[in-house]
């Protein structure tokens, strides 16, 4: 299913036999959220649901104020597999399931381990579970990625 | 309101997105990854890209930027208007997308199911959206699963 990413021609950051099964990925730690941050994520994606920009529709739905986007939380993830394979290329497979809800005050950690190392249909294949959790260690969203990695030779 | 299992299976009108580096680098920007990669296209193609690489989580913005002919709004399934939750997203990245590609987005909901809780009543909608490029290559596609919530009548 990856022939099609063959034309590129972008150098790897991390080679098949750098992974080992239980390695631990560089950790990502964000910036606080803010309330502005939210406001320019609903900006940038779109998503103007207003329990993530405007405090009293958070207050009348009954959350007690605005709550991050899932999508920006997923997308702290994808910044954290971006930073470790040195880009998207490599990257197949990319979900998580959201488990709570993140407020302006929270920073958020994003972490990994490698769980699968094999080979398929002539391409080294990884695989990791990622987790994004508040500096309490409450989890926000977990999920895993697959990506195809280069060999050395 | 239900989420509608009539629909399920049946494709709804496709919609166009067009691929910006503009709404590339604000996404990468609000996300707070600064990587050259994603906002600057010299030194994304000095990186080896052919323009600005797509963030993972980009395609989040084809829901809400790309064309949205009417019944492909997800009110026409019974989703909530407000007050959904998103359970759970998956991307499937099949090719590489670029600035200037042109997509055709297809969604189709292809699962509800329910569970009681205490509280009410949790259902769980999945909807599937294959893109396609201009030269008719399926490039992605994205799961996502809606969960709305219907309270159980004050006792």
């Amino acid at each position: 299913m990856s022939t099609d990413f063959k034309a590129e021609s972008i150098p790897a950051r991390v080679f098949f036999e750098d992974v080992e099964v239980g390695q631990e990925l560089p950790p990502l730690t964000n910036p606080v959220i803010t309330h502005a941050q939210l406001v320019r994520y609903a900006g940038a994606s779109g998503d103007f649901n207003p329990i993530h920009t405007d405090v009293e529709a958070g207050k009348n739905f009954g959350l007690g104020g605005t709550i991050a986007h899932g999508m920006l939380i997923m997308g702290f993830l994808g910044h954290f597999i971006s930073d470790y394979l040195g880009g998207p290329t490599p990257v197949r497979k990319f979900g998580v399931r959201f488990l709570s809800m993140t407020r302006p005050g929270e920073t958020i950690v994003c972490s990994g381990v490698i769980t699968k190392k094999y080979e398929q249909d002539g391409q080294n294949f990884i695989e990791a579970s990622i987790a994004a959790k508040n500096t309490e260690g409450d989890t926000k969203a977990s999920g895993s990625f697959t990506a195809v990695l280069p060999g050395k030779a | 309101m239900a989420m509608k299992r009539e629909m399920i299976g049946k494709p709804l009108t496709p919609r166009k997105i067009e691929v910006t580096r503009a709404k590339i680098r604000e996404l990468a920007t609000a996300t707070g990854d600064t990587n050259p990669i994603y906002h600057d296209v010299e030194e994304a193609q000095e990186a080896g890209y052919k323009d600005l690489a797509m963030p993972l989580t980009f395609p989040t913005t084809f829901n809400f930027w790309g064309s949205l002919p009417k019944d492909a709004v997800p009110e026409d399934l019974g989703m909530p208007k407000v007050g959904g939750l998103h359970g759970e997203e998956e991307y499937t990245y099949l090719a590489p997308i670029y600035p200037g590609d042109e997509l055709t987005g297809v969604n189709r909901l292809v699962d509800v199911t329910e569970k009681q809780g205490r509280s009410g009543t949790m259902e769980f909608g999945t909807l599937e959206t294959v893109y396609t490029n201009q030269h008719g290559q399926e490039v992605l596609k994205v799961k996502t699963v809606v969960i709305a919530r219907t309270p159980n009548p004050a006792s």
